[in-house]
């Protein structure tokens, strides 16, 4: 038992003080990182279960079923801001970028109390592996949401078919870092060469529909 | 388990088909700023992320995935990005005049779907259906519409890559042998070819 629902507990607290003394986007800001490590959790408890139903052991359940259920909960919150509150395409971006770093700041954390924290390489080349592979995933959405789509149909659509996209690039990673050696620093740098790339070419991609 | 076979060829052979779509439609789209070309780079990109998924797993881990949800979510997913293309590149239709010649479309693909259920995978063939179903119908409202001929090669494309996409699920029914000989991998390059060809179809049809 590494009790993740106490850890929960423990790094969400100040957060969650933090929130009510917080403004406006600052605060939705703040609550959309806690609600993506809350999404950690819950997708965690959702993999073991569908990791249990189909008889999954370790490697398959985290290769095969844990980026679809990941990239599904991570984009629920997400999707209820857009359906609920309809928010500018900027601020749903941002919500679905801060989600994403809740998510990842939370498994990140789950790894060391598994793992331990003492190989600081092997730390840092995966926090910022995982870190921006789950950044990414949410970046296929964001951009989709800034520019793609217009019509309520659409973004309902759309937003389905870039969730295929987040759960196959997902996917890949894990795949590449369940590997051992180079297959598996590739996997980890995968994620950071497509961020460089987003970054050259962020106006471009993130040019707001007119 | 062998690299070298005739399935992990025709999958290296559509990765670098897909991935020349890939490149060409995210350079068009920089360009051009048009969501057309943003479609069929996302069409292309999740075909080759699906593609990628399973010959990644079957390098690291020597053998097929064992429930391959996420490639064929993928490729669904791909059938939907051709549909949002088709639509973002159609012009106004009428929408209450609809031609016979699209009656016999849902009678095939219901039609096949009930065949490929013989074999279950019941929720995978209904996707398959509906989205099958919605793609020809529009790649044939489109050739039949006399007012969109700069984008016929454009649905020419779609209906090609329709039937490549049949004739590999009807062999994969009928015959499961694992050599050039099974006609699969020859509608699969031909699959391949169809998308190298699919940005100058699409150029056609919204830059000219």
């Amino acid at each position: 038992m590494n009790y993740i629902e106490n850890v929960f507990i423990c790094l969400a607290a100040p957060l969650l003080i933090a929130v009510f003394w917080m403004k406006d986007k600052a605060r939705r800001m703040m609550i959309f990182l806690i609600v993506g490590m809350g999404a950690c959790l819950l997708s965690s408890y959702i993999s073991t279960f569908l990791a249990a139903v189909q008889g999954a052991d370790y490697l398959y359940a985290s290769l095969e079923i844990s980026p679809l259920v990941e990239e599904s909960i991570k984009l629920f919150p997400v999707l209820f801001y857009l359906l609920i509150f309809e928010p500018e395409a900027k601020d749903a971006a941002n919500a679905s970028i801060m989600t994403a770093i809740g998510f990842a700041t939370f498994e990140n954390v789950c790894f060391l109390m598994v793992n331990g924290a003492d190989s600081i390489l092997h730390l840092l080349i995966r926090g910022f592996g995982t870190g921006t592979a789950h950044v990414v995933c949410a970046l296929f959405i964001s951009i989709g949401t800034y520019r793609l789509w217009d019509k309520e149909w659409l973004r309902n659509v759309g937003t389905l078919a870039l969730l295929a996209v987040a759960i196959t690039y997902h996917g890949i990673f894990n795949i590449l870092v369940s590997g051992s050696g180079a297959v598996a620093v590739i996997g980890y740098f995968i994620p950071i060469f497509t961020i460089i790339f987003t970054r050259i070419f962020r106006k471009k991609l993130l040019a707001e529909r007119s | 388990m062998d690299l070298f076979n005739i399935e992990s060829i025709d999958t290296v052979i559509q990765l670098i088909a897909t991935l020349i779509c890939v490149i060409i439609s995210v350079m068009r789209a920089l360009a051009t700023k048009k969501r057309a070309w943003v479609m069929l780079f996302f069409t292309a990109f999740i075909y080759f992320l699906g593609d990628l998924y399973w010959q990644i797993f079957v390098v690291v881990h020597g053998h097929i995935p064992e429930y391959s949800y996420i490639p064929y979510l993928s490729w669904y997913a791909s059938y939907l990005f051709f549909i949002l293309l088709l639509v973002e590149v159609r012009g106004e239709r009428d929408k209450r005049k609809k031609s016979p010649v699209l009656w016999p479309v849902p009678a095939f693909t219901v039609g096949m779907a009930v065949l490929y259920m013989q074999k279950q995978d019941y929720i995978g063939n209904i996707i398959c259906l509906i989205l099958m179903t919605v793609l020809i119908w529009q790649a044939v409202s489109g050739l039949l519409d006399k007012s969109e001929k700069k984008k016929r090669l454009l649905y020419l494309a779609v209906l090609l890559f329709c039937f490549e996409e049949y004739a590999m699920w009807t062999s994969s029914f009928f015959i499961a042998e694992e050599s050039i000989r099974n006609p699969y991998y020859w509608a699969d390059i031909a699959m391949s070819l169809t998308f190298v060809f699919m940005p100058a179809a699409l150029s056609k049809a919204v830059d000219r």
